[in-house]
C-alpha cells in the first residue's frame, strides 16, 4: 500500500507542481534538521533547503515509477545540498558533536550499521563525517589527512563497495 | 576491483563527505563534470549512506521559505533559480536578503527581456538568433542589470550596463554555472573596451541553453585568488536564445 510520501513522490515525478507544498509540510523539518547539523550558519542553511526542493522538483523525472527509496532520496538531496555551501561558511561548519548520542541509537542507524558491517569506531567516524562534511579537525587537517582516519575511510569505502558487486 | 576502481570509490566517498584534500577536490569535481560513471557512484554513495541522516533530529525550517520556492518553479517545469556556486563566500556585509539569488518573480524577469533590447547602442548589428543572451539582475526591480550577448561561432561574450558601472579598484569576474557541476568556473574578468561602450570577452567554452547559468563577481584586480569567486556575487542570471 502506498504512503502518504509515495503519493506524494509520485505527484511531483508526474510535474505536480502544487506537490511539492505538499512535500515541503511533510519533510521540510526533518530535511532542515540534517541541513542544519551540516552546515551550522543559518544564512547557508536556508539557501541549501531551498536548493533541496528545487532540486528535487528538477530531478523529479527520475522517481517515475519508482516505488521505494524516496526517503533516502530526499535525505542525500538535502545533504549533497548542505555540502554544496560547505566551502562558503567554513568558519560555522557544524559538528558531528551536537548530535545527541542517544540518536544514534535510531533504528535506521541501527540497521546499516548491522546490514554492512561496520564497526562501532568506523560508524563514529563516519557519522562524524557526514555531519561535518569538511569541517577541520583540531589539527587543522582534514580526516582524510589523518593516517587512521583514511584507513576508516578505506573500510567504510571498501565495504560500500560490496554492496555494488 | 581494479586498482583505479577502488581509486574512484575513494575519491567518491572522501568527495561525498567533503574529506577530500584540495588535490582530490579537483580531481573529483573535474571527474563529475566529464565522466557519467563517477556522477553515478556519487549518487550511489549519497543513497547509501542517507541512513545516516535519520540521526538529525527535526529542524523548524524558516518562516516565508516555502513561498520562494515556489516562487522558483514556474509552470513550465522549469526551475527559475540555479545552485548557488559551491565556493561562494558569504560577503562581509552581505545582507540576509540574498541577494546574489535570482529570486525575481517571472513578471519581473520578462520585464527585463524587452529592457534588454533597448540597451544596444545605436549603429550596433542585432545579434543574430543563434546568439545567446544571459540577463544577469540582482533580483530587485529597476536593479542594476547587465545583458551578455554570447556568440557561439566566435566564443566571443559583450556585455552592456545599465545603471552600473564597472568598479575602479576591483574587477568584475563571470562565471559560468552549469547544471551538474559542483563548482562555479571562471569565464574571466569583464574589462571595459576603450574603443567600445560594452564590455568583450573572449571565453574558452561553449554555453548552452537550460543548462548555464551566467554569474559576475566583485573580485580584487586580477582576479579571484581562489578557484571559485571571493567576493559577493553582484549579478546572476540564466542563457536564453535570442531566437526564443
Amino acid at each position: 500500500m502506498a504512503s502518504k510520501l509515495d503519493d506524494i513522490i509520485e505527484r511531483i515525478s508526474n510535474s505536480d507542481k502544487s506537490a511539492v507544498a505538499d512535500l515541503y509540510a511533510m519533510r521540510s523539518a526533518r530535511l532542515y534538521g540534517i541541513i542544519c547539523h551540516t552546515t551550522a550558519d543559518s544564512d547557508a542553511a536556508r539557501l541549501a533547503l531551498h536548493d533541496t526542493f528545487t532540486d528535487v522538483w528538477r530531478d523529479r523525472s527520475s522517481r517515475k515509477n519508482v516505488s521505494d527509496g524516496h526517503e533516502d532520496w530526499l535525505i542525500a538531496i538535502a545533504h549533497r545540498c548542505a555540502g554544496r555551501y560547505r566551502a562558503s561558511f567554513p568558519e560555522k561548519s557544524a559538528s558531528a558533536d551536537s548530535i545527541d548520542t542517544a540518536h544514534r541509537d535510531t533504528d535506521a542507524v541501527k540497521q546499516f550499521s548491522a546490514k554492512y558491517g561496520i564497526q562501532d569506531n568506523d560508524l563514529e567516524f563516519l557519522i562524524s563525517a557526514y555531519f561535518s562534511n569538511g569541517k577541520l579537525n583540531r589539527a587543522g587537517k582534514r580526516q582524510s589527512e589523518d593516517p587512521t582516519m583514511k584507513e576508516r575511510l578505506g573500510r567504510i569505502s571498501d565495504l560500500f563497495g560490496k554492496t555494488r558487486t | 576491483m581494479s586498482d583505479k576502481g577502488t581509486h574512484l570509490q575513494m575519491l567518491a566517498m572522501s568527495y561525498v563527505l567533503g574529506q577530500t584534500s584540495a588535490e582530490q577536490q579537483a580531481e573529483a569535481e573535474a571527474l563529475h563534470t566529464s565522466d557519467s560513471d563517477f556522477r553515478a557512484l556519487v549518487s550511489q554513495i549519497e543513497l547509501w549512506l542517507a541512513p545516516l541522516g535519520n540521526l538529525a533530529p527535526e529542524h523548524e525550517p524558516p518562516i516565508g521559505l516555502l513561498d520562494e520556492i515556489m516562487l522558483s518553479i514556474d509552470d513550465g517545469g522549469t526551475v527559475l533559480n540555479t545552485p548557488a556556486p559551491r565556493a561562494i563566500r558569504k560577503a562581509p556585509t552581505a545582507s540576509r536578503s540574498f541577494p546574489w539569488r535570482p529570486m525575481a518573480l517571472a513578471a519581473s524577469f520578462i520585464a527585463l527581456v524587452s529592457t534588454s533590447m533597448h540597451l544596444l547602442p545605436s549603429g550596433q548589428t542585432m545579434p543574430a538568433q543563434d546568439d545567446l543572451l544571459a540577463m544577469l539582475s540582482n533580483g530587485e526591480v529597476n536593479a542594476p542589470l547587465v545583458v551578455i550577448i554570447y556568440d557561439p561561432v566566435s566564443k566571443s561574450v559583450v556585455a552592456h550596463t545599465a545603471h552600473a558601472d564597472l568598479p575602479i579598484e576591483q574587477v568584475w569576474q563571470l562565471w559560468l554555472i552549469r547544471e551538474g557541476n559542483d563548482a562555479p568556473r571562471s569565464l574571466g574578468l569583464l574589462e571595459r573596451n576603450r574603443d567600445q561602450a560594452g564590455v568583450s570577452l573572449t571565453i574558452n567554452q561553449n554555453l548552452t541553453t537550460g543548462t548555464d547559468t551566467l554569474a559576475i563577481s566583485l573580485e580584487p584586480q586580477g582576479g579571484s585568488p581562489e578557484p571559485g569567486p571571493t567576493g559577493p556575487i553582484l549579478f546572476t542570471g540564466q542563457v536564453k536564445s535570442l531566437g526564443g
